[in-house]
């Protein structure tokens, strides 16, 4: 979250830029067109008063006007004086350099006013205003005795920039100093929420829905951490609404079926004829492909969903393996099928549940699909990160056409498979072998058997 | 032997009840646990079925208290599929658990390998040539390949192997497997014998039983 909060200082400082550059385009384009012109004005009257009073003083040297002129200047101006014969005079602060224009020696020879303030050299700029260059002056003429004098002069900068203004310069530091530390803290202040609540997004993504926010505030934050509070209890419910619905069906579903299953399975110990015992054949076939599919389709369902939320932890297959095998061995000696097994311990990162659903697909499929007096094999081998493991059997087999759509739900190879399938079963194996970002392939001959092998990684890598 | 079996719906109680005596078990039944254990107080039983899911005690403090203070083995009925409630199952000290909806025939099997394992007569673990028996697993392992043998082929396997270069007489042969009131006949000892030479010699054991006339069978190894 901190690039949002490095946005936000980013965009305030550029907005104070901008504003600064606006505004000071504005102020030029104010004095290019009227304040340039009155500054220039009065600064001419300034100077024809002065010259008026040079000219009533009646005295015939140049000498005389000088004491006047000097305490001109002190007043706050920058003076400068050339008599026709090209004799110079400067009075207060020099200037800084001494250009007078052609047009400006028009003051002493047609006894024209010259506006250098009006029409200074760089016109864009209102800080010409400052320039402290000669030909930035108004000039008058005036007379004593029989010479002719032209009188330059501009108000000193140094006066025009008087306390006032140093502490205007100041004002402006500190509104800029405090709003900028200003926005620096309102930044912080309104970004700790957001990144809260991320977090609290993040938790719900892990099925927490109790993570504290602890946000009261009334503004547009404090509504919506108000409405994500009450979005957490409704998703908590809704969790625990789903999970009690998917606990009902697996176990309350799954006693009655049990019960079909178990009485139908009694009533074909007693003697019956053969017709009532395919009836009972029947029930018990059927009430254990509903027990099944109840049970795959559940596994589906939430397979299906984009992120299944898998819960890795270290498991051993050859456990794992070797305990499906115990589950299933009366079903393997009711058949008289022989299992052999080669199983090095191999502890992988997976979903133990995921994994177990796996195996014990695989072994049913063996045993139901196997001939009489058929065997299974089953062999574990580790190599490169990978974890190779593969069901053998010696089955009643699929041809490539048949092998090629086993992955697909709900594809029955023919009707005398039917049995308990659900067709299911191979579907949801892939699906799980793929959340491992393991693979699966399968090879089978008609009458010899199928071999399933699975690769699996040692390290499930993360995908996020 | 006497088995208890302890689970709230009677139904199931009833099926598993039927089954278990059609074997030939004697069996104890209560509807959760404090009926069970004040069952205990009168008679002694040598395995208890158990249900996790019951009302007032569940099947996991039930198990805890049958195998900590009476040593009776238990195996659980668990409803759920999760696996967090067979690791709980086996941590209260279960012998072995069953997810429901199982078949009657997969208890029955189940029953009789815990039994088994309960009667401690022959060592845990035989070594023969190059074949490994365990008992506790039921394992029999042949050049680093584990094979799992019919439970009565085990059975016959592993008193051959325990009397290795010793001729087994066919009666004891018969009785260890089947029971002592076996009544079926001779017949199936030699299917039985000869399936496990089968299994021997696909395996490649270095191992081979012979066949003495008119007295049993001796396992010897191969020259």
């Amino acid at each position: 979250m901190r690039t949002l909060y490095r946005k936000f200082i980013t965009a305030t400082l550029l907005i104070l830029g901008i504003s600064i550059l606006i505004a000071f385009i504005l102020a030029n384009v104010v004095y290019m067109n009227s304040t340039r012109g009155k500054i220039d004005q009065q600064n001419v009257a300034i100077a024809q008063e002065v010259a008026s009073s040079l000219e009533q003083m009646h005295s015939t040297t140049h000498l005389s006007f000088e004491a006047y002129l000097d305490s001109v200047s002190k007043l706050g101006y920058q003076i400068y004086v050339l008599s026709e014969n090209g004799e110079e005079f400067d009075f207060g602060e020099p200037f800084s350099k001494k250009n007078l224009p052609v047009e400006a020696l028009n003051v002493i020879e047609e006894k024209e006013v010259y506006h250098g303030m009006d029409h200074s050299p760089s016109p864009w700029l209102m800080m010409s205003h400052f320039s402290n260059q000669l030909d930035n002056t108004v000039g008058v003429p005036f007379t004593i005795g029989d010479q002719d004098f032209g009188l330059y002069l501009r108000p000193n900068n140094k006066m025009l920039f008087s306390d006032v203004h140093v502490i205007f310069a100041w004002f402006f530091v500190a509104v800029s100093i405090v709003s900028v530390s200003g926005v620096i803290w309102f930044a912080k202040h309104l970004i700790k929420p957001i990144t809260k609540l991320t977090e609290a997004t993040r938790e719900i993504t892990r099925e927490n829905f109790t993570f504290p926010l602890n946000i009261r505030r009334k503004d547009e934050i404090g509504q919506l951490a108000e409405s994500f509070s009450i979005m957490q209890t409704q998703l908590q419910h809704n969790d625990e609404a789903r999970k009690s619905f998917i606990n009902n069906v697996s176990h309350d579903f799954q006693s009655p079926l049990m019960n079909i299953q178990g009485y139908a399975e009694l009533l074909k110990t007693q003697q019956l004829d053969d017709e009532h015992r395919e009836y009972v054949e029947i029930i018990d076939q059927e009430s254990k492909r509903l027990s099944n599919l109840t049970k795959q389709l559940l596994l589906l369902t939430s397979l299906d969903q984009k992120s299944y939320p898998m819960k890795l932890s270290v498991i051993r297959v050859d456990s794992q393996i070797k305990d499906t095998v115990r589950r299933h061995q009366w079903r393997l000696e009711e058949k008289e099928i022989e299992i052999s097994y080669h199983l090095p311990p191999a502890p992988i990162l997976a979903d133990p549940e995921l994994l177990m659903t796996v195996w014990d697909n695989l072994l049913t499929n063996a045993i139901k699909y196997n001939q009489a007096d058929g065997s299974i094999f089953i062999q574990l081998t580790q190599n490169d990160g990978w974890v190779t493991i593969t069901f053998s059997d010696t089955g009643i087999g699929m041809n490539a056409e048949q092998a090629s759509k086993a992955f697909e739900r709900f594809y029955r190879v023919d009707a005398a498979r039917k049995k308990d399938g659900t067709g299911l079963g191979l579907s949801i194996v892939k699906h799980i072998i793929e959340l491992h970002n393991g693979t699966i392939e399968v090879e089978s001959e008609i009458q010899k058997g199928t071999t399933f092998t699975i690769k699996l990684p040692i390290e499930k890598q993360t995908e996020e | 032997m006497r088995i208890l079996v302890v689970d709230d719906d009677v139904n199931i109680q009833r099926l598993v009840t039927i089954h278990l005596t059609q074997e030939g078990y004697q069996v104890f039944k209560s509807n959760d646990a404090e009926e069970a254990l004040s069952l205990l107080e009168s008679q002694n039983v040598d395995l208890a079925v158990v249900d996790v899911m019951m009302p007032g005690m569940n099947g996991f403090e039930l198990t805890k208290i049958l195998t900590d203070d009476y040593e009776i083995p238990v195996i659980l009925l668990t409803a759920k599929g999760q696996l967090s409630d067979k690791e709980e199952g086996f941590l209260s000290g279960s012998e072995d658990y069953i997810v429901k909806p199982f078949e009657v025939k997969e208890l029955l099997f189940r029953v009789a390998v815990v039994l088994r394992r309960m009667q401690k007569v022959i060592d845990s673990v035989i070594q023969a040539g190059n074949m490994r028996i365990d008992r506790n697993s039921f394992e029999v392992e042949i050049n680093q390949e584990t094979i799992l043998f019919p439970l009565k082929e085990f059975e016959l396997l592993s008193i051959l192997a325990s009397r290795m270069n010793k001729t087994t007489p066919r009666a004891i042969l018969i009785e260890q497997a089947w029971g002592a009131d076996y009544e079926g006949s001779e017949q199936t000892l030699n299917t039985h014998i000869n399936r496990i030479r089968d299994r021997l010699k696909k395996h490649q054991a270095t191992l081979e039983i012979q066949t003495i006339r008119g007295i049993g069978y001796r396992l010897e190894e191969l020259k």
